[in-house]
């Protein structure tokens, strides 16, 4: 469904210089600098797959999403959505896709939501009774029924990001890109996101691309995730295996019966994360998981005992600040 | 291509406008109110100054007329020349007329179409407010028929300002800022076009020179028009005149668009 080769972006900023002088001097001599946001990236998505994009700020990410929805031009290389070249923006490829950008509207901020919708039933010519099908399932799906009425500059960012999803669902688009769809939104807000798009993905197995910086929307939506430096992918595949192949360690987590001190262990063995007077947590090697549960139990009084991968986000977070992958 | 959401679209933009009361009455009053109480003071003191009747073919009311059509000719015909276009480049709302499948430009004409209707309508107010007060037409040809041709004559040239706005306002693909181009736009439209005062008090140089420009059709075509100065012959020749400059100009937009478009990064708060 996506097809991306050695796709590049450049774009030439203006650089300004500090203070008064600086601008006078842009004004006769202005300086540019030439910004290369994507090195020629490779990429395949089929349908039903949900692809997380995770790169620190300015990696990336959120440029290659554009150029693929067709907002953005790339400098060269090779983009196929659905078989067509997206900036381009034949209106096939437009009624197949949709993006969701959590930092930005795309409805109409002086109207509600309920003329949003219809002016989009309009735009895609969706038919009345698929689109009362729609709207009614989407609305209800997110408890947003009571404020369609409501102009969008009046709605809580919740409300509005939820009311920017079913915008960008209600013609059932075989490609979403989502740009962090659930930047500042409370916890069950952002678990309300993510179950719909999983219930949409069953539903319809779109092709979907996930950034954000969330690791808790890429851990719970993504089983492949692509990890953007500075325009390059560093790693292509799936989430299971960089918790496999990059997280050296586990966590160990033993409930205690009494209150009691740290067990003597060797450090290569255990490393005490925190103790407290009835839980003690230990990071173990992968390889050693066994030994060191072994004389955990036999040091301390447990009653019950926890084995867990590394946190994603630290795994993920080292990852993209190390050299090479 | 499909134009199904251009009746939802005028219908909504109609709402909004109508809906925001305080802006109309505002726009109404401030804008054409004032326009109008300087025109009629400055009118006043020139023709008791210089002691004339008539100048250039114009008694004062009929000049007082002329003030009135033109300010509303400009307004029809510049419908939504805020920079909106501009600002959406700027701030990146222009996205999401490139994710959805909806032709930027018929969108952006619809919305200054119903600006022009929402012009209209305070014209429909103004005028009888102003005949009441001036109490005769001060020599001048309007009737039923040259009103109905005015407001139509201010629709047509509203797409060649609509036009020559938004091929300024593409500037901003490159430019942050290009609200003082608009600015200057509007003055030339205002002087060039008539706005200000009547062509025919230009030298007769000047006013040969302002025909090679296509301002005297966005101000001064439908302004004479109203006040019946324009037979059909002349509106026939205006009326090709504006289709030679329209299509120059959807020329130059779409050529500035493409070349404009690629330089786009949607970023904007």
């Amino acid at each position: 469904m996506i097809r991306v080769e050695n796709l590049k972006k450049s774009f030439r900023v203006h650089r300004k210089e500090p203070g008064f002088v600086g601008s006078l001097k842009g004004l006769i001599n202005r300086q540019w600098d030439e910004k290369l946001a994507l090195k020629g990236v490779n990429l395949e998505i089929g349908p039903g797959e949900i692809v997380g994009l995770v790169g620190a700020n300015g990696a990336g990410k959120t440029t290659l999403v554009k150029i693929l929805a067709g907002v953005v031009h790339p400098s060269s290389g090779v983009a196929k959505v659905l078989g067509h070249s997206p900036w381009e923006r034949n209106n096939l490829f437009r009624r197949q896709i949709a993006l969701i950008m959590g930092q930005k509207a795309q409805l109409w901020w002086d109207l509600p939501a309920a003329d949003c919708f219809l002016l989009l039933r309009e735009i895609y010519r969706l038919p009345q009774d698929e689109f009362r099908a729609s709207l009614e399932q989407l609305t209800s799906t997110l408890g947003v029924k009571n404020q369609m009425n409501t102009p969008i500059r009046r709605l809580s960012l919740g409300e509005r990001m939820k009311m920017e999803l079913i915008a960008a669902l209600l013609h059932r688009p075989k490609v979403v890109f989502l740009d962090e769809p659930t930047i500042g939104l409370d916890l069950n807000a952002q678990r309300a996101m993510r179950e719909f798009l999983l219930n949409y993905r069953l539903e319809h197995r779109p092709a979907m691309i996930l950034t954000s910086h969330y690791m808790e929307d890429i851990e719970r939506l993504c089983e492949r995730i692509i990890i953007i430096r500075e325009g390059e992918f560093v790693y292509d595949g799936a989430l299971a295996k960089v918790l496999s192949k990059y997280a050296g360690h586990k966590v160990i987590t033993a409930k205690l019966g009494a209150e009691t001190q740290a067990p003597n262990l060797p450090p290569a063995l255990a490393e005490v994360i925190s103790v407290a007077p009835t839980e003690a947590k230990f990071k173990v090697p992968r390889l050693k998981v066994a030994e060191a549960a072994t004389a955990i139990l036999n040091q301390l009084p447990v009653i019950d005992l926890s084995i867990e991968e590394e946190d994603i986000s630290d795994i993920i977070a080292k990852l993209l600040h190390e050299k090479t992958i | 291509m499909s134009m199904f959401w251009v009746r939802h679209v005028l219908i909504l933009e109609l709402k909004k406008i109508f809906s925001y009361r305080v802006v109309f009455w505002v726009q109404f009053f401030a804008g054409t109110g004032c326009e109008l109480a300087v025109a009629y003071f400055v009118w006043k003191a020139v023709y008791e100054v210089t002691g004339r009747s008539e100048i250039s073919g114009f008694t004062f009311h009929g000049l007082v007329l002329y003030s009135l059509f033109a300010s509303f000719s400009a307004k029809i015909s510049r419908g939504t020349d805020r920079g909106y276009i501009s600002q959406e480049i700027y701030d990146g709302g222009l996205t999401r007329y490139l994710l959805y499948p909806l032709p930027f430009f018929p969108y952006k004409y619809v919305t200054h179409i119903a600006q022009q209707i929402m012009g209209t309508v305070q014209l429909l107010i103004a005028t009888p407010l102003l005949l009441y007060v001036v109490g005769d037409f001060g020599g001048q040809n309007l009737t039923l028929g040259s009103f109905v041709a005015g407001v139509l004559t201010c629709f047509l040239v509203g797409y060649l300002h609509f036009l020559m706005t938004s091929a300024l306002e593409l500037v901003a693909f490159w430019q942050d800022v290009v609200w003082n181009i608009l600015v200057m736009l509007r003055f030339c439209v205002g002087l060039l076009g008539g706005g200000m005062i009547p062509l025919a008090f230009f030298p007769s140089w000047a006013q040969r020179l302002i025909q090679f420009t296509p301002f005297p059709l966005l101000v001064s075509f439908p302004t004479r028009t109203f006040l019946g100065q324009v037979s059909l012959q002349e509106w026939t020749l205006s009326l090709g005149l504006l289709l030679g400059w329209s299509m120059i100009f959807t020329l130059l937009v779409n050529w500035i668009w493409l070349r404009g478009v690629k330089q786009y990064s949607g970023v904007g708060v």
